[in-house]
């Protein structure tokens, strides 16, 4: 059943959502499809992407092991973020920038920004893809008895081939992801509640069984689970695969109303999501150790095998949807942000501009197998990467997409570099775990900027 | 014109795309069916032998044996049970009716064998890759092709971009087409050449045949002026001046007209550029002034010497700055007008900052007569091609926005010309 469901989402990746070189390409085409991605395929994109692999399976494993205290510091921060990203719209939307780091410069007026904010989201998003493609590896091993390598080699290739084209073919394989993912966390949902009885039951089930899973907050108290709430809602607010979205919509408008509508189906995911998490403790009450193996033990024993293989491919889709985007954000922050002379010619001039897109490629192509490498190397769980990529770049972009008042232009790059410096040596020096590490750090920058822009005008 | 036929790349990427789908799912699926065949066909003999062995065992013993390697088998009591069905009779008299449970020896032969399946669809998914990427490299080539011919068509006389292609047809294409646009570009120049001889021939008669009408009447006109001149009051000089200017300017295009259809043959001799400069300064700096255009020269320390005809060259920098300050007059600016030696040649750089000569112009500005200016003759860059190519040297335009001109003539050497 497995080795059938995951031939067939394979095949409907090659036929429907593969790539395509446009004739009249060009950077702009590329890196935001032209500024023209119609309301549909924005929403699909922006949600496909939204559904991480970690936020399906770190959220639900986290949900069965602890019960209603992910919701709280998760799925609330995420949605925290989503309420912030409406402010940026007429921002970005004004600037005629193709990256955020770009954004950061023509902003700021300083190049340093570009450079700074680049290589952090290139690090940030090289781990996050790593994310996806253990993910990946484990699922599809445990689907198929496959080894973890093999598995990882598929992923590998699906999301070289969906991101080759660009953001446009990105938004064409997320649509496809959006509708698996709908349908397969819809149908896991309806099953666990058709077995539990209703989700006031299941509520009920767990309050007799496993009080503990229904503390709202985190065992090391309310600072620990609000500071991680909020290191998730800052991480999501600035991130740049969102602001790309918003970017790239065809126009202010679809911008604003993909934003709601995205809202309103991630809902519906998060709400599925939660009753599988529960519902499966209902009906399944002993897990793996590990995040991934947690959640394939949960589905695997208390679905049956048409609907745990419909779960799973759903995961994978999420997978597959965030690592093409990231890889497209990494590779347009190397080749393009990075290294901003390989660019430097005009758009128009189409032999230049045809290279320049195939050095991009070309960097698809290396990162990916660098992160297929690290993926196969012994890292930390699932959401400790994604908690630590999303610091540094809420570090990098959200105090200036969101700081209001007059823009400072001085001492900005000295504060994030500064601030990016911090929260490593909390991290790993001082073993702090990155989202609360953030807020420290987020602090210094602030006041940082702040001393140093006064400073300059006196 | 818009063109919906389907891309050549599509076509390739699909038709490749189709064959890897095709080939992948036909040997998979070949390999899978020879071993599910393979697998029924070991199952029903181990059946036959089975159904042959149990008709010497009790129904216990018989019981013992099926459950042990019938694992893959469904049994039924059904008197006569539809399909392909074995009846098993043991000796005691007790009998089952037996057949292969097709399904679950299908499953467990894709569970065996996942690891080909998965194999098969990487092998898939690189196929895909590869497909991609040759159309694209075979594509590519093609645009930056069309671009040229593009640009082509636009009049603008451009080789095919980029390095040498790594595949024969296309290096071909791409060499056979370069050396068409050297040759339409020769034949271009070639066809420009024979029209301005042409001109220039046609000319040339018309200017033998009406300059003597012309400058006879000035010269009695000119002589007729400056009696009247002495006789006339005060009230009617400045007319007598505007009709003294007229006919200096008459004069000067018919002189114009004369140098150009026949010019006279050169007197060569060492010419400073630093005295060539100084002179055509000295010439307009009224001008200069009058409409605030800064002039800014630039010769090496030691002067540099061309071997020519200095009335002409005097001639010929004069009209090329008296064109940039008409090109500046709106704007003004700076007038940048510079030399320097090369190996053989002296370059003289003519630059304005004004809003430079449209494209589809500058094949046009060293025909005869051409001039976008009202009160302009037409000659002035004419006779400047002609002087340049008198002194065997060469003349090149870039169009700006800002022209420049750029002039090549032969150095003076001690001793002798070049």
């Amino acid at each position: 059943m497995q080795v059938v469901g995951f031939g067939g989402y394979a095949l409907l990746v090659i036929l429907l959502a593969g790539q395509a070189f446009y004739w009249h390409e060009t950077r702009r085409f590329f890196y935001l499809g032209g500024r023209k991605l119609s309301l549909t395929i924005s929403v699909s994109t922006f949600v496909a992407t939204w559904m991480s692999a970690a936020s399906l399976i770190g959220y639900t494993a986290w949900l069965y092991s602890d019960g209603y205290q992910a919701f709280t510091a998760s799925v609330n921060g995420w949605l925290l973020g989503l309420v912030f990203l409406p402010f940026t719209v007429s921002k970005l939307r004004k600037s005629r920038a193709l990256s955020l780091p770009e954004w950061l410069e023509e902003n700021f007026e300083d190049s340093r920004l570009r450079k700074v904010s680049a290589l952090a989201l290139l690090v940030a998003y090289s781990l996050y893809i790593v994310i996806q493609f253990r993910v990946f590896g484990s699922i599809v091993s445990n689907m198929l008895g496959t080894p973890p390598i093999i598995s990882s080699i598929l992923i590998y290739l699906f999301v070289i081939y969906t991101t080759f084209g660009g953001l446009a073919s990105v938004a064409k394989s997320d649509a496809l992801n959006l509708a698996i993912i709908v349908l397969g966390i819809t149908v896991g949902a309806i099953f666990v509640i058709k077995q539990v009885g209703s989700p006031m039951k299941i509520h009920g089930i767990i309050a007799e069984n496993h009080p503990h899973l229904l503390e709202t907050l985190d065992k090391r108290g309310a600072i620990f689970t609000f500071s991680m709430m909020l290191g998730w809602g800052f991480g999501v607010a600035s991130n740049p695969q969102y602001a790309i979205r918003i970017m790239s919509a065809h126009r202010p408008k679809s911008a604003f109303s993909m934003l709601w509508i995205s809202a309103l189906i991630i809902g519906w995911i998060y709400a599925c999501t939660t009753l599988i998490g529960l519902g499966g403790k209902v009906l399944s009450s002993s897990a793996a150790s590990d995040q991934a193996g947690s959640l394939y033990h949960l589905i695997s024993t208390a679905l049956p095998p048409q609907i745990y293989t419909l779960l799973m491919i759903a995961i994978l889709a999420a997978a597959v949807s965030t690592a093409n985007s990231q890889l497209l954000l990494a590779t347009c922050s190397f080749c393009y942000d990075l290294f901003p002379s390989w660019s430097a010619h005009e758009e128009g001039d189409i032999i230049r501009e045809d290279r320049f897109l195939l050095i991009n490629r070309i960097g698809i192509g290396i990162i990916a197998t660098f992160c297929l490498i690290l993926s196969q190397l012994p890292l930390p769980g699932i959401l400790d990467l994604g908690q630590y990529s999303w610091a540094v770049v809420s570090i990098c972009f959200l105090l200036p997409m969101y700081l209001p008042g007059k823009k400072k232009k001085e001492g900005l790059f000295i504060a994030i570099s500064a601030a990016l410096v911090l929260h490593t040596i909390l991290v790993y020096v001082f073993q702090i775990r990155p989202e609360q590490a953030l807020l420290p750090s987020l602090l210094v920058e602030g006041t940082l900027w702040s001393l140093l822009s006064r400073r300059s005008r006196t | 014109m818009r063109i919906k036929n389907p891309s050549l790349e599509f076509l390739i990427k699909t038709i490749v795309s189709l064959l890897a789908i095709i080939i992948t799912l036909g040997i998979t699926s070949t390999a899978l069916y020879v071993e599910y065949k393979d697998r029924l066909n070991a199952e029903m003999k181990q059946l036959k032998e089975v159904s042959s062995l149990v008709r010497y065992l009790s129904t216990s013993e018989a019981t013992l044996l099926v459950n042990k390697v019938g694992k893959n088998w469904v049994f039924t009591n059904t008197q006569n049970p539809d399909g392909e069905f074995l009846t098993l009779r043991t000796a005691d008299g007790f009998q089952w009716n037996v057949t292969l449970d097709r399904k679950k020896i299908f499953s467990e032969m894709l569970l065996n064998r996942r690891l080909v399946i998965v194999m098969g669809m990487i092998g898939l998914l690189l196929a895909l890759e590869i497909a991609i990427l040759l159309a694209y490299s075979l594509t590519r080539p093609l645009k930056a092709i069309a671009w040229t011919c593009q640009q082509v068509s636009s009049g603008k006389w451009t080789h095919i971009p980029g390095n040498p292609s790594k595949f024969k047809e296309i290096q071909i294409l791409k060499e056979t087409f370069n050396s068409m646009v050297d040759q339409l570009k020769k034949l271009h120049e070639r066809e420009r050449q024979v029209a301005r001889a042409e001109r220039l021939a046609a000319l040339g008669q018309l200017v033998a045949g009406v300059s003597h009408e012309i400058r006879n009447p000035l010269a009695a006109m000119r002589v007729h002026l400056d009696l009247l001149s002495e006789t006339v009051s005060e009230e009617g000089k400045p007319s007598l001046m505007v009709l003294d200017q007229e006919i200096d300017r008459l004069n000067s295009t018919v002189s114009q007209l004369l140098n150009f259809a026949r010019p006279k043959a050169l007197v060569k001799g060492p010419v400073s550029l630093r005295e060539l400069f100084g002179w055509t300064f000295n010439m307009v700096k009224m001008q200069l002034s009058k409409k605030n255009i800064q002039w800014r020269h630039e010769l090496p320390q030691k002067d540099i010497y061309v071997w020519g005809d200095r009335d002409k060259l005097q001639q010929m920098l004069l009209n090329l700055v008296l064109n940039a300050i008409k090109a500046m007059e709106e704007t003004g600016g700076t007038l940048e007008i510079k030399a320097i030696e090369e190996t053989d040649f002296a370059l003289l750089s003519i630059k304005d900052h004004g809003p430079g000569i449209p494209e589809e112009l500058i094949d046009r500005i060293f025909d005869p007569f051409f001039t976008t200016r009202p009160d302009g003759t037409g000659l002035g860059l004419p006779l400047v091609l002609q002087i340049v190519q008198m002194h065997e040297g060469s003349i090149e335009v870039d169009p700006g926005p800002g022209a420049e001109f750029k002039i090549q003539l032969p150095l003076y050497r001690e001793g002798g010309r070049n």
